[in-house]
């Protein structure tokens, strides 16, 4: 059984080598395209102004010889939101409520484009983009239809373009450290077993529009909603999102999957709408993912609810030798924890892949008296010693930008992106039927 | 018929936020109010110095020469904090102490850095409430909302659209008789020793800051009138009374150690 295992993996290695060396061939093709272009400056284009459109966009415009030339929203507000911001900072850009006159209109002088529109138009855009010879920095969700997501793959293949999906972790430097250095290459952790991850929210209302910026009925006909009010709140509807397991859990569900160098092997899940009665999407899901690992199956469990915010967001990774607790928000999440039972970690410290905490208990400070009880020792916690000082998206972006210029690997091409999206939608499809799903491996490959 | 006030609060920047809404009905005053809280998170998120990764954190991290690309809301505040720091003679210092000489606004390339003899720590805890205020009342415009207040924390209130009676509220003002103001379109700050003891940090000195036992400023801005409060804390009376006729737009209450209150500007 171990044997079989054991080829297993190494089929699936050899595959993934041969996958990753065509994946390089391909970005050194793309990388002499580009050089051919002006690699000291990308001209770049948005589509998708919003609240995200926003946040990649302020970390575009920190990235030395990044250019915006043009903005795509339909909505005016949101044109406006963004397209201002990218004024205010010189850039000389043209505003498009239709991404196809953007496209037209530009793509002789485009190297990329961010894709940032919601979840179902992504796999439009993205799409269209590489068909006309852009690089796509896509935003997770790929898509909240695999079919969909599945045409991105394919498209990125049949155009040779670069396509990287929006799981910031991939690039964050605290990540990298936690889960190739320390688990992956120091074996920190020992085996990992289990891990937990969740992302709660406190209950929130609906979001509004301010009136003189409202759609008529046919612009939002035209774009494909039903009303503004699904417009401002597409994540909670079956057209539009996958809900929170997709908004919240994909980017921690996508981590499993790093952490484990596999895909889940089955998932089990219970949600609903339970609070928010005008909703489509479950507001509270929990779920169950089985992973095959060289030391036997690892489960982990992750829940995402949005009537309480209580403990917010974080992800821990727990081995026989102990845990790391991370997070984002370092201060949500930034430590080792070892087990009493496990070999000292001094020597990890000394190399400085953890931080020594200071003993938090010195006897010399109590009076006559063995060990003072009243205070209570804490447990040994190994902080990570990698801050992150940029904004969250900007490694990310920098990666991308960096694959086009100089030929860099992705941390998170198209088909890695497909395979987190695959293991996520299976959870809606879970809570739905009520049966545990068994995933092939087939079935996260396009 | 006129519809009532709405109110609603929200917890960012370790304070409770509140903004009360007048002449629109509830449902769009919430929404309204759930875009100005989202905004402050997103300021918060820009200035927080205890985050590595947000455009302060990173300037904190900086070496002397060097400098870092942020936002323009970053730019923007410090530069009020520097007009802050100008106009109180020092006073009010958003490095508190540690080095406001080296510190180099590059407007032209968006960046924020050091000098290269030397570096401090910026920490804009005292201007980027009032600063946050600022921004939230552009989100109303937006929402076409003209009457409102906005409350970061009781400690600066931005009254738009009419006039609006404040509670100036506190021991100190009750003491002295100050209570309540009208304010339209203006903003009011307080610092006092009453809430949090001696909070204030004299950057000069680096020891707290006794001159007297609270003060207000008014302006039209939050974050000149929550740098400006702070300030006319440490700061002569002459000195205030001389920074008020020179900025007719800056009103002081200051209730000095023998507890008379001196209006200046009023």
């Amino acid at each position: 059984m171990m044997e079989m295992k054991r080829n297993q993996f190494m089929q699936s290695a050899a595959v993934a080598g041969t996958m990753l060396a065509a994946m390089k061939a391909r970005a050194i093709e793309n990388a002499e395209l580009s050089a051919r272009k002006n690699p000291d400056q990308l001209n770049i284009a948005l589509i998708g102004a919003g609240a995200q459109g926003r946040i990649l966009t302020e970390s575009c415009l920190r990235i030395p010889g990044i250019r915006f030339k043009a903005v795509c929203d339909i909505w005016e507000y949101s044109q406006k939101y963004t397209g201002n911001v990218i004024k205010k900072y010189g850039h000389d850009i043209k505003i498009y409520e239709d991404y196809k006159e953007l496209i037209a209109a530009h793509k002789d002088e485009l190297d990329a484009v961010v894709v940032a529109s919601p979840d179902w138009m992504h796999a439009e855009h993205a799409n269209a983009c590489m068909e006309a010879g852009l690089h796509v920095y896509s935003e997770k969700e790929m898509s909240n239809s695999l079919a969909k997501a599945a045409t991105m793959v394919q498209t990125s293949k049949a155009t040779g373009q670069l396509l990287q999906i929006g799981h910031q972790r991939r690039s964050n430097p605290r990540y990298i450290h936690a889960i190739e250095t320390l688990i992956h290459q120091e074996k920190l952790l020992g085996s990992v077993t289990t891990a937990t991850a969740q992302w709660n929210r406190a209950k929130a209302d609906d979001i509004g529009f301010p009136k003189k910026f409202e759609m008529d009925a046919a612009t939002l006909d035209k774009y494909g909603y039903n009303s503004m009010q699904e417009f401002r709140n597409w994540r909670w509807y079956k057209k539009y999102g996958g809900g929170p397991i997709v908004d919240l859990g994909s980017h921690q569900i996508d981590l499993f999957e790093w952490v484990w160098e596999n895909n889940p092997k089955s998932v089990i899940a219970s949600g609903g709408t339970d609070f928010y009665d005008h909703r489509e999407w479950y507001d509270n899901v929990m779920c169950i993912y089985e992973y095959d690992t060289p030391e036997g199956t690892a489960r982990a469990f992750y829940e995402t609810q949005t009537t309480t915010g209580r403990g917010g967001f974080s992800e821990a990774f727990r081995g026989t030798n102990g845990y790391i607790d991370i997070a984002e928000v370092p201060a949500q999440g930034n430590a080792a924890y070892r087990e009493a039972h496990a070999p000292e970690w001094d020597a990890f410290a000394a190399k400085g892949l953890i931080k020594q905490k200071a003993t938090p208990i010195k006897k010399a400070s109590t009076k006559n008296v063995a060990v003072d009880v009243r205070v209570t020792a804490a447990a040994a916690s190994w902080p990570l010693p990698v801050d992150m000082t940029k904004p969250a998206h900007q490694p990310h972006l920098e990666n991308f930008f960096n694959a086009i210029r100089y030929g860099t690997e992705l941390n998170c091409p198209g088909e890695t992106g497909y395979e987190t999206c695959v293991a996520v939608l299976a959870v809606n499809r879970a809570v739905a039927t009520g049966q545990k799903i068994e995933f092939k491996k087939s079935d996260f490959h396009v | 018929m006129t519809l009532p006030n709405h109110s609603f609060t929200y917890e960012a920047m370790t304070t409770l936020f509140e903004v009360i809404i007048e002449g629109v009905e509830q449902e769009y005053a919430r929404q309204a109010a759930g875009a100005v809280f989202r905004e402050i998170d997103r300021i918060n998120d820009l200035l927080n110095k205890y985050d590595p990764g947000s455009d302060i954190g990173q300037v904190n991290l900086l070496k002397p020469g060097e400098s870092v690309r942020v936002t323009l809301e970053a730019i923007e505040c410090l530069e009020r904090a520097v007009w802050a720091h100008t106009v109180s003679g020092g006073l009010f210092d958003p490095t508190l102490g540690t080095g406001f000489q080296w510190l180099e606004i590059d407007r032209a390339n968006f960046s924020i850095g050091w000098k290269k003899d030397g570096k401090g720590e910026v920490n804009l805890g005292g201007i980027g409430k009032g600063y946050a205020i600022d921004l939230a009342k552009d989100i109303l415009a937006d929402w076409d909302i003209e009457k409102a207040v906005i409350n970061g924390g009781t400690s600066t209130v931005l009254a738009l659209g009419k006039k609006w009676d404040i509670g100036v509220g506190g021991p100190w003002g009750e003491k002295v008789g100050l209570t309540q103001l009208k304010l339209e379109d203006q903003a009011l700050s307080g610092s006092g020793t009453e809430v949090k003891g001696d909070h204030i940090v004299n950057p000069k000195t680096g020891k707290p800051a006794q001159r007297h036992l609270a003060a207000w400023a008014v302006h039209p801005s939050a974050a000149a009138s929550d740098a400006l409060s702070t300030a006319f804390m440490m700061m002569p009376p002459e000195k205030i009374e001389v920074l008020c006729r020179e900025n007719p737009e800056i009103t002081a209450f200051v209730v000095k150690q023998d507890k008379s209150l001196i209006k200046i500007g009023v």
